[in-house]
């Protein structure tokens, strides 16, 4: 988790240390809002500049967040994010706003953010804090994706519904429906549903990992340095 | 890393110092988008009113005024003291009423509806603005799930006999789901309701429109 450890690469966001399918961070959002991809890539897009920007800002504001109230002040410097790009999609992209409801101000709460802000760019130099929030989110956006477009093409039948919430109206005839809604797997477009989906892609990483390096084969893997909790699944040493 | 000691002074003025920079930039950019929320509301309330209209009384001539409903049937729309609904005018003349009305007889809880009805009775359209069924089963009402709830349109009291103003289990015209009864007659009976509410009304609310709109005309 740190730059100074041979352990850390920041592309590790991408898939050995994904911050959800390993640390099972920002679940909510994740399970609630991944009905259609359209929902999924505005609020993967949203999180995603939310991240880029508080994590500059908490690193070019390093020097004065440490202490005992670096915490509120992360915080502080996160939910003005957050407040900043929730008025711009509410003056840009109202509709948006409206089906993503609660869930664009959550992403204040949303523990990727304060992670990375925390561990990465609260201690190093923008550059590298601008690279690790980029690679985090596009991460946390891509798994949003596959889980938006598994669900809405098996719990709709449908696939770019609603695209128009993001492109405007170019997009309303984007709709592609493979399939009539009687015919869909209604678990799918339900919480419930998603969380199962989670289980399944977080075990498929699980095996992908283990098939393509076999244990055998690998190197005696180095303990992971600094706080156990960071890795929810998989090897945990 | 955990910092136990308790925060200094100079620690709370730096907190400080951040929040009010903060408040001072989210504060001006409140400010600078405003005006464009404020119309993009105004603009989804007007689209949020026009899916009961007819698609060609779609434009700008078109113009809507909040209208209190002061009635005691009030319950009958399942609505409460202070809300409202809407008159759509062209050219100053009411041509439809727009009002929302909510079943409580759902199979999941309240069925929220959004009714048009011109000024000779008849339903422009009916639409469900949130509802608790269950999907897959109740939620065929959503016009995105199926066309069900169209069958609606060009309808009133008399258009079927008030006696067919029921799903077609309970003897009346409409079709009810397959294994799905009970949400279709709520909003069957509930968009009767409403057309009875708006029967009992209207007269008295075509004079009132009037007579605000030309006040001169009374004398
Ligand atoms: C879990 C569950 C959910 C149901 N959801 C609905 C519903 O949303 N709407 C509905 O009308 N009936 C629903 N039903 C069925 C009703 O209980 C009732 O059986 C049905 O409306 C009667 O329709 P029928 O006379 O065509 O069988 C549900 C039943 C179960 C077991």
């Amino acid at each position: 988790m740190n730059p100074s450890d041979d352990n850390y690469s920041a592309f590790h966001g991408l898939w050995r240390d994904h911050p959800v399918l390993v640390q099972l961070l920002g679940l909510s959002p994740l399970l609630a809002v991944t009905t259609t991809l359209a929902n999924a890539l505005g609020l993967g897009l949203v999180t995603l500049t939310v991240l880029l920007g508080s994590s500059v800002t908490c690193s070019l504001l390093r020097r004065q967040l440490n202490g005992a109230l670096h915490l509120p002040m992360l915080l502080l410097i996160i939910a003005a994010w957050v407040t900043c790009a929730e008025l711009l999609v509410r003056a840009y992209a109202y509709p948006l706003a409206q089906a993503l409801g609660i869930f664009l101000p959550l992403i204040t709460s949303n523990c990727i953010v304060l992670s990375r802000a925390q561990t990465i760019a609260a201690r190093h130099p923008i550059g590298t804090a601008a690279l690790d929030a980029t690679v985090i989110g596009s991460g946390f956006l891509a798994l949003l994706l596959i889980v938006g477009a598994i669900r809405e093409l098996f719990g709709r039948g449908s696939l770019f519904a609603d695209m128009h919430l993001i492109f405007g109206d170019v997009a309303r005839d984007w709709l592609w429906q493979p399939f009539d809604g009687d015919y869909t797997l209604l678990i799918l477009s339900m919480p419930a549903g998603a969380f199962l989906l989670l289980g399944f892609l977080i075990a498929s990483k699980n095996f992908l990992d283990s098939w393509l390096l076999p244990s055998s084969e690998s190197p005696p893997e180095k303990p992971i340095t600094g706080s156990k909790r960071v890795r929810t699944t998989g090897k945990i040493n | 890393m955990t910092v136990k000691t308790a925060p200094n002074r100079a620690q709370w003025l730096r907190l400080l110092g951040i929040a009010l920079l903060i408040g001072a930039l989210v504060t001006t950019l409140e400010m600078l988008t405003r005006e464009r929320i404020v119309a993009s509301q105004t603009s989804a309330e007007l689209d949020y009113l026009r899916q009961v209209l007819d698609p060609d009384d779609q434009g700008a001539a078109i113009t809507f005024k909040k209208w209190p409903i002061v009635s005691r049937k009030l319950e009958l729309l399942g609505l409460s003291e202070g809300d409202e609904m809407h008159i759509a005018l062209r050219a100053g003349q009411p041509i439809a009423a727009i009002i929302p009305s909510i079943s409580n007889a759902g199979y999941g809880g309240a069925i929220k509806l959004l009714v048009g009805i011109d000024f000779t009775g008849h339903i422009i359209a009916v639409r469900v603005i949130s509802h608790r069924e269950t999907a897959g089963l109740g939620d065929k009402i959503e016009l995105a799930k199926s066309d069900w709830i169209e069958a609606f349109s060009k309808r009133s009291l008399s258009n079927p006999d008030t006696k067919y103003w029921a799903v077609e289990a309970d003897g009346g015209i409409y079709d009810q789901f397959t294994g799905a009864t009970i949400t279709p007659r709520a909003v069957v009976n509930q968009v009767a309701a409403t057309l009875q509410f708006f029967a009992d009304e209207r007269a008295a609310l075509a004079a009132q429109i009037t007579s605000q709109a030309n006040p001169e005309a009374r004398e």
